[in-house]
């Protein structure tokens, strides 16, 4: 039997198997980070979409705001009430 | 922070793709929506020639709408006066002061005083604010040994703004006793009490009168074969009558303060002086006058050469009084007693006989004070019976 540790290992394996795959992590409703963007697709207090390796990863919720950003990474803050990864072409 | 940024608000048709394009060469911070078409965001300051290229790319809108970081705070610190000033004699203090002896403590010395040693010091320089690159250790040493004898040994150290001058005291041996023949006489008219004896031979003994002169130990002891001629040691004690004649006058002068004490400032720098008064400050003669000196103290009990002087004028008028009998007798009497145990080699009063006289303005205490006290004093020079020159005369 698997240990969660030993499962995340090997996500993350299998995601580097495949190239470098966008990654989001989120710190309860009120901090998200994403590695691997793609750019903003939109961006508003509501609603803050990202693309990403496999199309996009849309943040909503109130009072969003991108603290930072370069190519890699970028932080949002806020109230998120939901996560929404929408596959498409990329 | 440390080398500053820039925030700038864009406007742009697509501010979503400047944004990505942005972020792709550098990194952007506190990003906010101003409007539909504009986004405020800040970055790094060198990063705003490439920004400034970008955005020309773009076509869009662009201004600066603050500056932030160090190099910004420094600009407006710049402006202030007082800043500039402070940083100044922050830069000057860390380059002279660990460069100059402000200082400067004494060690080891026990006899000779803390300002002998200093004021020798100063005349070769080290005094306050001496720059310790000047200084000679050894021209100090060499100036401070031939200028006071009783040192033998002196060593200058210098640490930051700290002299310390270490000295030792020559240690003087005790003078040796003095070994001429002699005996012990009597200093005055006394009833031998008790004798030590010690070394030489008694010739008194307890109750016996004496007069002053009289040979109380003597110096020469026959051995039977010989005779040894020592120093005669040893201790007589006996009781003395004092004749006491003391004069008081009778009327006093009475100081009375007319008006409140006057206050005059002075400041000692070094060794001048700045008198913080007007006038010459010369007294009429019924003024009183009473100096305080405070030196101003660092932290840690620093002295600087700074001080202040407070003079306290009073001015007085004098009053002659009668002084009461009781009070005159109370004065001469604790003089009386004063006087006479100060002239006691050892000893203390028995009784007194006193009687206070008022005649022709003044008081007069007269009688007798009974003491017992040490009577014996070393005299030299041994007479030796039988050892005659030619003319008949001992020698």
């Amino acid at each position: 039997m698997k240990t969660v540790k030993e499962i995340a290992h090997s996500i993350r394996e299998q995601g580097n198997a495949h190239g470098v795959q966008t990654l989001v992590e989120i710190v309860g409703n009120r901090r998200a980070l994403v590695e691997n963007h793609r750019g903003i697709l939109c961006y508003g207090t509501d609603e803050i979409c990202v693309g990403a390796t496999f199309g996009s990863v849309r943040f909503s919720g109130s009072d969003l705001r991108l603290c930072c950003m370069n190519r890699e990474q970028l932080f949002i803050s806020g109230r998120i009430q939901s996560i929404s990864l929408e596959c498409g072409k990329n | 922070m440390i080398t500053g940024y820039v925030r700038v608000r864009v406007t742009s048709a697509q501010p979503e793709h400047l944004l990505g394009v942005l972020s792709s060469r550098m990194q952007i911070r506190d990003i906010t929506h101003a409007s539909a078409l504009s986004v405020e965001y800040a970055l790094a300051k060198p990063k705003m020639a490439e920004f400034e290229d970008i955005m020309e790319q773009d076509g869009g809108k662009w201004e600066i709408i603050g500056m932030y970081g160090l190099p910004e705070y420094w600009k407006k610190a710049w402006k202030i006066p007082v800043i500039v000033c402070f940083l100044f004699f922050l830069l000057a203090s860390s380059i002279l002061i660990p460069a100059r002896v402000f200082f400067i403590q004494v060690q080891g010395n026990e006899l000779v005083s803390d300002q002998q040693i200093l004021n020798a010091a100063s005349e070769m320089g080290l005094c306050f604010g001496a720059p310790r690159r000047k200084l000679r250790s050894e021209q100090i040493k060499n100036k401070l040994l031939s200028t006071i004898p009783a040192l033998s040994w002196v060593g200058v150290n210098t640490q930051g703004c700290v002299a310390t001058i270490s000295v030792q005291e020559r240690k003087f041996e005790p003078e040796s006793k003095d070994e001429t023949p002699g005996h012990i006489v009597a200093m005055r008219d006394a009833v031998v009490s008790s004798f030590t004896v010690t070394r030489g031979k008694a010739l008194c003994k307890s109750g016996q009168a004496v007069r002053a002169g009289d040979v109380l130990i003597s110096g020469y002891m026959d051995m039977g074969i010989c005779t040894r001629v020592e120093q005669a040691e040893g201790e007589v004690y006996g009781v003395t009558q004092r004749e006491i004649h003391a004069v008081l006058p009778d009327k006093t002068k009475y100081l009375q303060s007319q008006k409140d004490s006057l206050k005059k400032y002075s400041i000692i720098v070094g060794k001048k002086r700045i008198n913080l008064y007007s006038d010459s400050g010369i007294l009429y003669p019924s003024c009183g006058k009473m100096t305080r000196v405070k030196p101003m103290t660092l932290p840690g009990g620093w002295e600087l050469p700074i001080k202040l002087v407070i003079e306290s004028y009073t001015d007085y008028t004098t009053t002659i009084v009668d002084r009461p009998e009781d009070q005159s007798q109370q004065m001469l009497l604790d003089c009386i007693k004063r006087q006479t145990l100060q002239g006691l080699v050892a000893g203390e009063i028995l009784s007194q006989e006193l009687e206070l006289s008022h005649d022709q303005g003044k008081y007069t205490m007269t009688g007798s004070l009974e003491c017992h006290e040490m009577i014996g004093k070393q005299s030299s020079g041994v007479y030796i019976e039988g050892d005659t020159n030619d003319d008949g005369k001992n020698s």
